[in-house]
């Protein structure tokens, strides 16, 4: 498989950006226990990144608020 | 005199800045991910600045995307060389990973399967990398979380090849061999006997956790616990093997007291200075 098609595929099923259902492939990894820590991770890691460049608006809705809002 | 080898570093952390820069111990250096410095200024900075004033520094950056069928951000690889000419690293590492897709950032470091173009970009992409840096890095054995099918190498051959084609050297992160050998149902001890272990200019260990639902079948590389017994017996079977290499200790969460950390890492300093002390015995 081409690198590319690889990433469009990943990154595609890691931000649920694709209406359509993933490849066999891509499937195939998203079925297996491990595929839910790189979905966290990257979950996480734009959540913290929100929360850091907000600050204010953290402080104002309260951080368990503001995590679950910008998950949602 | 001549500067005393570097031994046993740490991870650098806002909140242990003041006893950083205070600590006097042997041989001792701090890694930085060079993304939480690319500022013309500031405090973060000028923190940095005064630590590299006394210690020796590495950066370890986490986001060049390097395993990816696109060059590098020019932007992003400009800064990086900004950095390091400002605080003249005795290493720049990145991992063998990607994070940046069309114009996306996903924080993490990704799979891809290890095939021959892949081999082709990812050299290009380091050799691009060392061109704008103007001097050799290292590049990290990944974590693996999945079975990915389509691979035409086995990551110990792929790190050796890239070497050969780019005059990098590796960072090798023991606890990434041992969640990876775990997860995947592979042998830690194979995959480092495997290692061009000739090419390794740093090594990393870093604690982990089982993963909360599906137990020591899955292992995090969280940085967020003392390294493991276990992580720790194989870094003593490299070490016999390698001489000494630089080692690092990562803690990026749940972050203890500096002297526990600063524990940690005289453990590192003892192994390894028994092994120059070795090294004379036997030269």
């Amino acid at each position: 498989m081409r690198l590319t098609d690889f990433q469009d595929g990943l990154s595609a099923a890691l931000l649920h950006a694709s209406p359509l259902p993933p490849a066999p492939w891509l499937a195939a990894l998203a079925a297996q226990p491990g595929f839910a820590v790189y979905g966290n991770t990257v979950l996480k890691g734009c959540i913290d990144a929100l929360q850091a460049s907000y600050p204010t608006v953290c402080q104002l809705v309260g951080e368990e608020w503001f995590r679950a809002a910008a998950a949602g | 005199m001549t500067t005393p080898p570097l031994t046993a570093g740490l991870a650098l952390k806002p909140q242990h800045y003041d006893e950083a820069l205070h600590c006097k111990a042997s041989g001792l250096w701090w890694e930085v991910h060079p993304e939480n410095y690319l500022a013309d200024g500031g405090p973060r900075l000028a923190w940095l600045e005064a630590i590299r004033a006394r210690h020796p520094v590495a950066l370890h950056g986490v986001s060049l995307s390097l395993a990816a069928g696109a060059p590098p951000d020019a932007a992003h690889l400009a800064r990086l060389a900004a950095l390091a000419r400002r605080v003249e690293p005795a290493l720049i590492s990145e991992h063998l990973a990607w994070s940046t897709w069309r114009g996306q950032y996903l924080p993490d470091l990704l799979p891809f399967p290890r095939t021959q173009e892949a081999l082709h970009c990812i050299a290009s992409n380091i050799a691009r990398t060392q061109d704008v840096l103007q001097r050799p890095i290292a590049i990290e054995n990944p974590t693996h979380y999945l079975h990915v099918d389509g691979h035409d190498w086995a990551e110990t051959d792929f790190l050796a090849e890239l070497v050969q084609r780019t005059g990098c050297a590796l960072l090798l992160d023991v606890n990434n061999v041992f969640i990876s050998a775990n997860n995947l149902g592979t042998s830690a001890l194979a995959y480092l006997n495997a290692f061009p272990l000739h090419a390794v200019a740093e090594i990393h260990l870093a604690g982990h956790h089982a993963d909360p639902v599906h137990g020591d079948a899955l292992l995090i590389d969280s940085h967020d616990a003392p390294v493991a017994p276990a992580v720790w017996a194989l870094y003593q079977s490299v070490i016999e093997r390698a001489g000494p290499v630089p080692t690092l200790i990562e803690r990026d969460d749940n972050l203890p007291d500096f002297m526990e950390l600063l524990g940690e890492r005289d453990q590192a300093h003892h192994t390894l200075t028994a092994a120059q002390a070795g090294e004379v015995t036997c030269g």
